[in-house]
């Protein structure tokens, strides 16, 4: 095996560890409140954008959620379930036995 | 009851973040209360982010880190306490080391929000949201995120205003300024700037795009001739640049995202897409100045720092930490 074709596997193999890494992140983000609370914060704010250079935001609002589909389907329901409620009071007061470390 | 407040100005660096910090100091000592300025840098706050809380923490003496910076009034000292009756600012990038404050009360400022992110992956929420951790907000994208992670039920707004650059550069009048574009070309810009330039010079030839950057005083220079400044960045916060470019007379033209959200009422872009935009420019280098541009605009921007102050004191009066 030539040094280019093994750079290009070693690539390869970056990328794929790097893909596996971030969903498994976005799928541990999902399965939180919070990390609910800030995927949804992000999408809503890049899928809101209005006037230039809002076509690109847009795109990546689309690409996160589209991730995080791939990721944890069903926390991508509950995210839009709970973007939805109305909020009162802090996520501590809404949740009384709280989270873990 | 006085309180001393402990405002942690980040050393290294001279952008937004830090001078809002200073201001802020500025702001406090002028209306009375025991504001202390400690200066960190990055290799600090990392120590501090691996240690146990403890009764006080030592960061160095040092002195005002830019000459710009010395018209801001500060007391700088070189430790922080953990103690109750204490009051510790930190700007959002350091919202991770509130748990080390478990003693004192903690200001998290979000002087903007995408900034935080990487301190946020850094702790718990729940630490954010101890009765001794408020919450204040420099625009309005910081307050919504603040309330869709339900940080805090009550949220204070603490801005920051922008510096009179007239003292680098004079304005020139509407009617003598050059049809000067001026663009932002920084990682933050989002839109396609170089289509727009293209697009610009196809429209009227006789307009310069120019890339604004470069010393305070050049910046300022640079708005006191152009004619319009186009900022189509991420807006991570309520930016300086357009601010300054209004105060400098020359029009701005932002972002509808993020903070420039706040901006809308001093050079807002909500409708025109990247095809429309140049079209814009355009009318704008070539008009007359608006009539609302002097009437309500710029005066705005001027009353930033009269607006600041009362915000500060109404903050700082919500913790009885006055002298």
């Amino acid at each position: 095996m030539s040094a280019k074709d093994r750079a290009l596997r070693q690539a390869r193999a970056d990328d794929a560890r790097r893909i596996a890494a971030e969903k498994e992140g976005m799928r541990q983000a999902l399965s939180t409140p919070d990390g609910r609370a800030l995927i949804a914060f992000i999408t809503r704010n890049a899928l809101d954008a209005e006037g230039p250079g809002s076509k690109q935001l847009r795109q990546f609002g689309r690409d996160i959620l589209q991730a995080a589909q791939f990721a944890n389907w069903d926390g991508v329901q509950i995210m839009r379930e709970e973007w939805e409620k109305p909020k009162q009071g802090t996520r501590a007061e809404a949740e009384e036995d709280g989270e873990e470390e | 009851m006085s309180k001393p407040i402990y405002v942690l100005t980040l050393h290294t660096h001279r952008t937004g973040g830090p001078e809002a910090c200073h201001q802020l100091a500025d702001a406090l000592i002028e209306q009375g209360f025991d504001a202390r300025t400690v200066y960190y840098d990055f290799a600090q706050v990392e120590a501090l982010a691996n240690a146990s809380p403890q009764e006080g923490y030592y960061f160095g003496a040092r002195v005002c880190p830019f000459d710009e910076y010395a018209r801001y009034k500060v007391n700088v000292t070189d430790a922080v306490p953990n103690t109750e009756g204490v009051i510790v600012v930190l700007p959002e990038t350091l919202c991770h080391l509130a748990p080390k404050f478990d003693k004192a009360t903690v200001l998290i400022w979000w002087l903007s929000v995408d900034n935080g992110f990487g301190a946020l992956s850094r702790v718990n929420l729940n630490h954010l949201r101890k009765p001794n951790v408020k919450h204040a907000w420099q625009s309005h994208y910081a307050r919504k995120f603040i309330d869709a992670l339900m940080l805090a039920e009550v949220v204070l707004p603490l801005s920051d205003y922008t510096v009179d650059m007239r003292r680098y550069a004079a304005p020139m009048p509407w009617d003598e300024r050059p049809l000067l574009a001026l663009f932002n070309t920084n990682h933050k810009v989002v839109a396609d700037w170089r289509g727009i330039v293209a697009k610009v010079a196809e429209l009227d030839p006789e307009i310069e795009c120019v890339p604004v950057g470069g010393t305070r005083e050049g910046v300022a220079a640079m708005f006191a001739r152009a004619r319009i400044y186009v900022d189509l960045g991420s807006m991570p916060g309520k930016d300086r640049m357009p601010r300054e470019a209004v105060a400098q007379g020359c029009q701005s033209l932002v972002s509808f995202y993020g903070g420039g959200q706040d901006l809308m009422d001093i050079g807002g872009s909500r409708g025109p897409f990247e095809t429309k935009i140049a079209a814009d420019i355009v009318r704008t280098v070539r008009g007359p100045l608006s009539h609302t541009f002097e009437r309500d605009i710029q005066p705005k921007v001027f009353r930033e720092k009269a607006v600041f102050f009362d915000e500060v004191a109404r903050l700082f009066d919500e913790f009885d930490a006055r002298i």
